[in-house]
This record gives C-alpha cells, sequence and structure tokens, in this order.
C-alpha cells in the first residue's frame, strides 16, 4: 500500500523516484482500463502516456481531494473520452457506417487480451462507451458506484442502471 | 466453463501490463515534465509580479476584487455562510417549526411563529393532553389551554418588550438565535453525499459542526446540526441535531425539526381554532372558560 500522501510531497520536491513508484504502482490497472475502453492497445498507451506526463507536469498544483487512484483513474477516462470524440469526428468526415463503440472484431486490437479474454473484450467494445465505462470503472478501476456518479455527474441509480444494462448486454452478446 | 458465466470476475481478471520499452519512453517523458513543471512553478510567480505586460490586467484586477468585496458585503439571499443563512432565515415571515425526538413520527412539539400578527403559539403533545399557550402581542395577552381549561393573563410592557424581541428570532430552528452566537471554531460546510441529499429532493444540505465545552471535569460533546436548505427559496425545511463524545466515531441523532411556512391567515386560523378570534382575546383577568366562543 502507498503513502500516498508522503509520495506526492515529495513529488512535488521534485522526487523522481516518488513518481517511479507511482507509476509501477498503477501503470497495469490504468492501461488495462485504458485498454477495455478503447478497445486498442496503442491508443491506449498513448492515453497511459499523456496521464503520467500531464501529471507529472501540474503535479506542483495538484490538490488531491480524494485518492490518487481515483484522480489518476479519472484521468484516463477523461483522456479516453477525448479520444472518443476525436475518432467520432473523424467518423463524420469520412462518412463511415460505423460507431465508436463498435469497433470490434479487430483481431489485431484484440491481441492484447489472452485468448480467453478476447471474446469477453471485443463483447465489452460492442457495448455502448457509457456502459461500457461503468463496467469497466467498478470491475478494473475497484470505484464504487457512488464514486462513479460523482465522477460522471449523474445520479447513482443511473450509474446502478447502466450497469445492470451493460452486463445483460454481455451475457446476451456472449450467448449468441 | 461458457462465456456468459461468472462475468464479473472475468472481466476483473482483464489485465495488460505495459512493455519495457513503453515503460521506458512514459517514465522518461514525465521526468522531464516534472522537472518542467516545478521550474515553471519557481519562476512563475515572479515573472507574474515583475512582468509589465500584466501591470495593467493587475490594476484592473484589483478593481475588479474591490467591487466583488463590496457586492459580497451586501447582504445577500442563500446559504453559502451560516451568516446567510441566518440572514435568510430572519426574513421568514411565517414559520411553523416541528419537532420530534429521533424515530418518531409524531412531533412532541409545535410552534408557529408570525412576524406580522406578532403572535407565537406552542403546542406541546398531541390528543386530549396536548398544552397549548400563544403569546399575543398585538392584544397584550398571553394565553394556555390544558384539558379545555383557558387562562388568559394580560402582559406588561416590559414582558411585551421581552416577547417583541423574541417573535423574530427562530431559535426553534437553528441551535443558536444570531448569527453572532455561533461559536467561532464552529464550521459551516456543504454535504456532498448525494444518499444525504436524498431525503429531502429539492435541498442543499450543510453541517455546521462545534465542540461544546463541558465543565472542568466533563469532557466536551461534539455537536452537529444538519439543515435541509431549499434550493428556490433558501429557508430550511428540515434540520437534525446530532451529538458524540470525543471518542465516538459515529454522531447520533437526538432529535429533528420540519419546517414550514404557513401564510399569515393559516395561523390566523390555527391560534383561532385554539383560542378563539383576535377581537375576543383580550387581557382579561385570569378569564377561564371555553376558547373561541364569545365573552
Amino acid at each position: 500500500m502507498l503513502d500516498e500522501k508522503r509520495l506526492i510531497r515529495e513529488l512535488k520536491r521534485g522526487s523522481e523516484e516518488a513518481l517511479h513508484q507511482i507509476y509501477m504502482e498503477y501503470k497495469d490497472s490504468l492501461l488495462t482500463i485504458a485498454t477495455a475502453l478503447l478497445h486498442d492497445n496503442n491508443a491506449a498507451e498513448d492515453v497511459l502516456h499523456d496521464v503520467f506526463v500531464s501529471f507529472a507536469g501540474t503535479v506542483g498544483r495538484l490538490r488531491l481531494r480524494g485518492s490518487l487512484r481515483s484522480y489518476l483513474t479519472t484521468s484516463v477516462v477523461n483522456r479516453v473520452r477525448d479520444s472518443y470524440r476525436k475518432k467520432k469526428h473523424r467518423m463524420v468526415e469520412f462518412d463511415e457506417a460505423r460507431q465508436v463503440a463498435g469497433d470490434s472484431g479487430d483481431p489485431e486490437k484484440s491481441a492484447v487480451f489472452g485468448e480467453q479474454s478476447r471474446q469477453l473484450a471485443d463483447a465489452l467494445a460492442q457495448l455502448p462507451p457509457e456502459q461500457r465505462e461503468t463496467i469497466v470503472l467498478h470491475l478494473n478501476g475497484r470505484m464504487k458506484f457512488k464514486e462513479i456518479a460523482s465522477m460522471q455527474g449523474i445520479a447513482i441509480s443511473t450509474v446502478q442502471g447502466r450497469y445492470r444494462y451493460g452486463l445483460g448486454k454481455l451475457r446476451t452478446i456472449l450467448k449468441e | 466453463m461458457k462465456p456468459a458465466d461468472n462475468i464479473e470476475c472475468r472481466i476483473e481478471q482483464l489485465h495488460v501490463a505495459t512493455g519495457a520499452e513503453t515503460d521506458r519512453r512514459i517514465l522518461s517523458d514525465s521526468f522531464a515534465a516534472l522537472r518542467l513543471g516545478l521550474q515553471q512553478r519557481q519562476l512563475g510567480t515572479r515573472r507574474l509580479i515583475l512582468s509589465s505586460r500584466i501591470a495593467g490586467p493587475a490594476a484592473a484586477a484589483a478593481v475588479i476584487l474591490i467591487a466583488v468585496a463590496l457586492f459580497v458585503s451586501v447582504p445577500q439571499k442563500g446559504s453559502d455562510t451560516v451568516e446567510e443563512f441566518y440572514r435568510t432565515l430572519s426574513g421568514a415571515g411565517n414559520i411553523c417549526v416541528s419537532t420530534f425526538e429521533a424515530g418518531q413520527t409524531s412531533p412532541h412539539q409545535q410552534v408557529w411563529t408570525s412576524q406580522s400578527l406578532k403572535v407565537r403559539l406552542f403546542k406541546t403533545g398531541s390528543g386530549d393532553q396536548a398544552r397549548f399557550a400563544l403569546w399575543d402581542i398585538s392584544s397584550k395577552v398571553q394565553m394556555t389551554m390544558y384539558l379545555s381549561e383557558v387562562q388568559t393573563e394580560p402582559l406588561t410592557e416590559e414582558r411585551l418588550a421581552e416577547l417583541e424581541k423574541s417573535v423574530v428570532s427562530f431559535s426553534g430552528v437553528a441551535p443558536f438565535p444570531d448569527a453572532k452566537d455561533v461559536p467561532e471554531r464552529a464550521r459551516w460546510s456543504r454535504v456532498n453525499d448525494p444518499a444525504v441529499g436524498a431525503v429531502i429532493p429539492g435541498c442543499a444540505v450543510y453541517d455546521l459542526d462545534w465542540m461544546q465545552q463541558g465543565t472542568v471535569s466533563e469532557a466536551g460533546t461534539c455537536r452537529r446540526w444538519r439543515v435541509f436548505v431549499d434550493t428556490k427559496s433558501h429557508l430550511p425545511r428540515r434540520a437534525e441535531s446530532y451529538a458524540k463524545s470525543e471518542s465516538e466515531k459515529e454522531y447520533r441523532i437526538e432529535c429533528f425539526v420540519m419546517v414550514t411556512y404557513p401564510s399569515e391567515s393559516e395561523i390566523q386560523d390555527v391560534v383561532a381554532s385554539t383560542f378563539g378570534p383576535p377581537g375576543s382575546r383580550t387581557g382579561g383577568p385570569g378569564y377561564i372558560g371555553t376558547p373561541g366562543t364569545d365573552r
């Protein structure tokens, strides 16, 4: 368990060792979240890169209200949403018929997960972004529904609904 | 195992690890960003002060700050501070405060106050055993009723002056009669827990926390007063009183009040149904009889 307050204090004084510890603690968890949301490992690595570079560059001004994990997870989600928006914009430009959430079935993108998880990752990618985000944040980001509701600025019941519907849809997809 | 089985466990088990090259790239760029960010931060303040380009905007900002300070000093309607809360509450002309013991559904006391009618009616208990007391400043009388027996006492000028002052304060709602009585170290804060906010929809919730000092031999009591403020009218609709000792973790609720804002005529009706219409409430010496009937 990291002593987050101490690490942030040291980081604000310029400690690279503190930054290294934080990175090693959270990198895989954040990359998993980004990959599950984007279904694209290269794009997920770019998100992880941007999140840490931005975090390191602005840590002097950081006023952490919750946990560092929650802060970094929120940063990942915000970057992923930016990525959705850019992707959506490109799609409109090129008049592509595919939806943002419908990027499933690309073997190259799915290869990052083991074979057993591939089906699941493909199924996740078919969910609407808000359902996918809720499921991934709850199960991979270990965030409570209350925290997700606060992050998304919606009622907790809506979060629970998205989670329930998302899981239901996943089951249907996987049974097909 | 079928693909759809244990879906939550399987999602939890998804794991992607970074490669060594990715780690090197991200850490290298992050270290550079860390150094740059800290350098900029150290230089930033000095530059901001010395740079002549910001002299003009700084002066403008100072003017704006003064204007904002002046604006803030004008009484505002709201609840962002405990002073604002009391100021808004003092503007409520007619009010009914029902006090409940924790866990009870019937109030053990109800108090109706009308600043414009200059009356305050107390009801304690319920049913046949209910006791009523009325301060009627306009009629210069104090009346009580218990078991259908009414007693009327004329009020002296001294007593009238005291009651007139008390009718404008709503000590039944807030724990302190005035903002200036709130302890200096008390903390007023907004409660952002959606579960608490859901108790009464359309309300913002605030906590006032303070330490009530005991005597030399006693430890202090931590007190919390939680108020649900209507987001439109900025008036309180419910308030809960909590307490705990310094060693306890959780507060326990002691009592709560529900607050409504009846019209002047509604308060008049409530008083008249108990003590008769205003014209009949005169200061006869020790009047005993049936309320509401001609005397």
